[in-house]
């Protein structure tokens, strides 16, 4: 399953899955997020959850995959940015990430555009809180978190996710 | 709505109004819950119904939300272990497993063989444990009274068996960091073996009573079909996933641990309703019989706990994902570190969460009392939902 199995950590592409239970992961730009994830599913993944993290550049939201013949777990990784905080939902093409976002919105205010009914989930409907936004000086950078993505951030690895689901396709599923 | 006789606003709360903005002539608006019984803890399923038919339905969650997730932040990796038997009181120490796992993956800290084989043991009698309370509640729900004190006679030797090795009865902290807190003794061992041969015919009886039952079939089969694709979008797993035909076990798709080195098979059923997810459950307890009585064979001798293992983890900044298999399904914890003793981000991804959401979906025009066992069959722990 490893590919690399020298490498810590690795910033996008060709996890290593004993260190990190990732199979591969990728930075992506928020506008391709709903295209990739269309691809996503007609290879036939899964959604397994919505996830967000609030680091100085802003909030990343992992997306995990994962397949049932072939297993291997894949995380799209998007950065939405602290003035914008809002993103295209997926739920037009995943129903089950209705509730993952409506967890999202409830513990970090992310907007999801296009969300048929965005009211809390889990949370009381007057709560305006934002239970897990950090305080300043407990904020870390994305790359302190997870060494080695500082191009990542600069330049998302689109191409490089359209290579992947070129290969996927060419050796069907 | 205004009820002027009564002065009573009855337009319902926030959920309600948002269900239903405008009365409707032809159709009820029914809350299932908070407190319906058989709803299992505290769920709440807004149900629009057109007679005894269903033609929407929304759950509302949140009744007993923890903030688990901002519990892990703000506690020390060690400090976090004991809430992850509260996560889901019913398979507690998956969520261990889980959480442990991913702070072991994190610093690459090696388990010893004897460690694992022990978390083997014990974790497959608490999924039989799982199992047999699910079964005995959902024959509750279907209108059976019996099973559930057959099941609660069985379910209180395996709390006896588990109580000896960790202590505690339901919400197990058992699993520590590089290991178990404590080995297992000759008296566990004789036990669990007694246990095995005691459950075997029992399961055989309930068989003969229960599952070949005919008003049980009436209430579960073609109740509930789950097609692939709605399981597929809605990301279920578990036995509602294999209920359906679909052979995914993190087990043996993801393997971890030692269970590569285990025989054993992956039930599954084609009939994709409410009997499949049945019929897998009561099989899962045959297998993790089977499961129980290997590595009752194979465990080797040595330390039960890495003698490396820290009692302050200070895992190296960067993340992992570690997933088990859980009795409900795919357990996933999601943890960041900054290289702190507290936990960046802790993400727990919960299997009845998922497969919950799929319910509007598989409700839609079923009977009222064909909801109940559907949301029965779907085998739900609130607190996991809730988290």
């Amino acid at each position: 399953m490893s590919k690399q199995a020298d490498s810590s950590i690795c910033a996008y592409a060709y996890c290593s899955h004993e260190q990190t239970g990732y199979e591969k992961h990728f930075f992506i730009t928020p506008a391709s997020l709903l295209q990739h994830v269309q691809k996503l599913d007609e290879l036939g993944y899964f959604l397994e959850d919505i996830t967000c993290m609030q680091v100085k550049e802003g909030f990343l939201l992992t997306y995990h995959f994962n397949r049932w013949e072939k297993p291997g777990r894949l995380a799209l990784r998007v950065l939405v940015v602290e003035e914008d905080k809002t993103i295209d939902s997926i739920s037009s093409i995943y129903p089950g990430a209705l509730w993952h976002e409506r967890e999202c919105y409830d513990f970090f205010g992310i907007v999801f555009k296009n969300h048929p009914s965005l009211i809390p989930l889990l949370l009381p409907p007057e709560m305006e809180e934002r239970p897990l936004l950090k305080s300043s000086e407990k904020l870390r950078d994305l790359y302190e978190l997870l060494p080695g993505c500082e191009q990542v951030l600069h330049a998302p690895r689109d191409e490089e996710f359209g290579q992947f689901i070129k290969e996927c396709s060419q050796k069907g599923k | 709505m205004f009820d002027l006789e009564l002065g009573l606003d009855l337009s319902g709360d926030f959920y309600t109004r948002h269900f239903q903005p405008t009365p409707s002539e032809d159709t009820l608006i029914l809350n299932m819950g908070p407190q319906h019984p058989s709803t299992h803890g505290v769920l709440r399923v807004i149900l629009e119904i057109d007679g005894e038919y269903i033609l929407r339905a929304e759950p509302v969650l949140g009744y007993i939300h923890r903030m688990q997730e901002k519990m892990g932040e703000v506690k020390r990796y060690e400090q976090y272990l004991p809430n992850m038997g509260r996560v889901d009181y019913l398979h507690a120490l998956a969520w261990n497993w889980a959480y442990v796992g991913a702070v072991e993956r994190l610093m690459g800290l090696e388990v010893p063989k004897r460690a694992e084989y022990i978390r083997v043991i014990t974790c497959e009698l608490n999924r039989i444990n799982s199992h047999l309370l699910w079964w005995g509640a959902y024959l509750l729900d279907l209108g059976a009274f019996t099973p559930i004190m057959y099941a609660f006679q069985d379910r209180e030797i395996v709390m006896d068996i588990l109580q000896r090795v960790s202590g505690s009865r339901l919400t197990y902290c058992y699993y520590r960091f590089g290991g178990v807190s404590q080995d297992i003794d000759d008296i566990f061992i004789e036990k669990t073996k007694e246990f095995c041969a005691y459950l075997k015919p029992r399961l055989k009886m309930y068989k003969d009573l229960v599952t070949d039952n005919i008003i049980l079939r009436k209430r579960v089969e073609d109740i509930g079909i789950i097609e692939e694709e709605t399981l597929r979008k809605y990301g279920a797993t578990g036995p509602v996933l294999r209920g359906s035909g679909i052979k995914y076990d993190v087990r043996r798709k993801e393997p971890y641990s030692v269970y590569s080195e285990l025989d054993f098979e992956i039930p599954t059923a084609s009939s994709k309703d409410a009997l499949g997810r049945y019929l897998v459950r009561m099989q899962e307890i045959e297998e993790s019989l089977k499961i129980i009585e290997q590595a009752l064979e194979k465990i080797p001798p040595g330390p039960h706990i890495s003698p490396q293992a820290p009692r302050r983890p200070k895992p190296p900044r960067g993340e992992v994902y570690f997933a088990v298999e859980g009795a409900r399904g795919e357990i996933g914890v999601n943890l960041v570190s900054d290289g702190s003793a507290y936990p960046y981000r802790v993400k727990l991804r919960s299997p009845s969460f998922s497969n919950l959401s799929m319910f509007p979906e598989i409700a839609k025009g079923t009977l009222l009392a064909d909801a109940v066992s559907i949301l029965g069959s779907l085998d739900l722990v609130i607190p996991e939902i809730d988290r």
